[in-house]
């Protein structure tokens, strides 16, 4: 991340695993131990685990799932 | 002319799949507009640049699309026009099933200023890393859904059929972002002109956080109707028979199979 802005640890914990090879990996020998490195909570390690993207947008106050496409439609031809 | 248009892709998974030509046209924004599949990515490039702007405030229910993706546009160009350096950053790649992108760099070039696109990784580029799917094998066709459907496009069978915004088949009017069991069912009887009901097709879903999987859900062509089907949601449809060598061509070139696949 370039700036700390007001990122929550869980935040920063997404952003850096999308962006650090050495982390993910260790993610993926260890989630626990890299969650609890980058200090995640109890609850915030559940939801990642299970993968829980409504528990996460809740936990960061951001609209995780808000997938919009900006289609190119057949009334556009 | 000092305004100038940059239109870059972030790729599909938050933070770790932009370039970095992609981030430094970011961060050099006097102007940032992002259109980006969750509010977490979006807030990433509120940190890379705070003077950002997300589009997804031009929507609306009940607005047409095509109007929608208009005032987008014309938002990033009204900032170009003050001469300021702009940047719209969008998820995936900003030239595919993005017409947002083209629409400003065209008139941003039709009015004298200077506009360019970065590339970025698309669904598309997911989809052959996470199926393990080389283009290059059998080839590949790909279309809008829907498009296919009204448009009598005629798929190769022999190759793969790549089918985006299969949740939106059969949408025609502009207003709403989903299908009917009705469209889906049509689209099956229209697809058995090439492929038997029962051939196998995979539901894939690019993965957009880390800490998700890719969905590559198969199942069989007539079983679509029941399927979960997503605005993301891409068919890819399998070959259906082997490709075939035009022997005939081949003879004209003096070639023969045993020529062209001799390896000594």
């Amino acid at each position: 991340m370039e700036k700390d802005g007001c990122a929550s640890d869980l935040e920063k914990f997404l952003i850096a695993l999308s962006e650090d090879s050495n982390l993910r990996n260790e993610y993926q020998e260890n989630p626990k131990a890299a969650m609890e490195k980058a200090g995640l909570t109890h609850d915030e390690q559940v939801m990642v685990l299970r993968g829980d993207t409504k528990g996460i947008q809740e936990a960061i106050g951001k609209d995780v799932e808000s997938l919009i496409t900006i289609i190119i439609h057949i009334n556009n031809k | 002319m000092s305004g100038f248009l940059s239109c870059v892709g972030t790729g599909m998974n938050l933070a770790g799949q932009i370039s970095v030509i992609s981030k430094s046209y970011i961060q050099n924004a006097d102007i940032v507009f992002t259109h980006t599949p969750h509010e977490m990515t979006t807030n990433w490039l509120q940190q890379l640049n705070p003077n950002t702007v997300n589009l997804h405030q031009y929507y609306s229910d009940g607005k047409h699309r095509m109007q929608t993706y208009e005032d987008m546009a014309e938002a990033m160009l009204v900032e170009v026009r003050k001469g300021k350096k702009v940047c719209g950053a969008f998820y995936g790649h900003p030239g595919i099933f993005a017409c947002v992108p083209h629409m400003a760099i065209k008139q941003a070039k039709k009015e004298g200023f200077k506009a360019v696109m970065e590339p970025g990784i698309s669904a598309e580029a997911c989809l052959y890393a996470d199926l393990a799917i080389d283009p290059g094998e059998v080839g590949v066709q790909a279309f809008e859904s829907t498009q296919f459907f009204f448009f009598d496009h005629m798929p190769n069978t022999a190759s793969y059929v790549l089918l985006w915004q299969i949740g939106l088949i059969g949408e025609a009017t502009g207003r709403t972002l989903s299908t009917s069991k009705d469209s889906i069912r049509a689209f099956i009887d229209y697809l058995s002109q090439w492929y038997s009901n029962e051939h196998e097709v995979i539901l894939y879903e690019a993965a957009v956080l880390p800490i998700e999987t890719f969905r590559a859900e198969k199942i069989a062509l007539n079983q679509l109707d029941k399927a979960q089907l997503n605005m993301k949601t891409t068919m890819v449809i399998p070959p259906a028979r082997e490709l075939e060598l035009n022997t005939e061509l081949l003879a004209s070139l003096g070639l023969s199979k045993d020529t062209i696949f001799n390896r000594d």
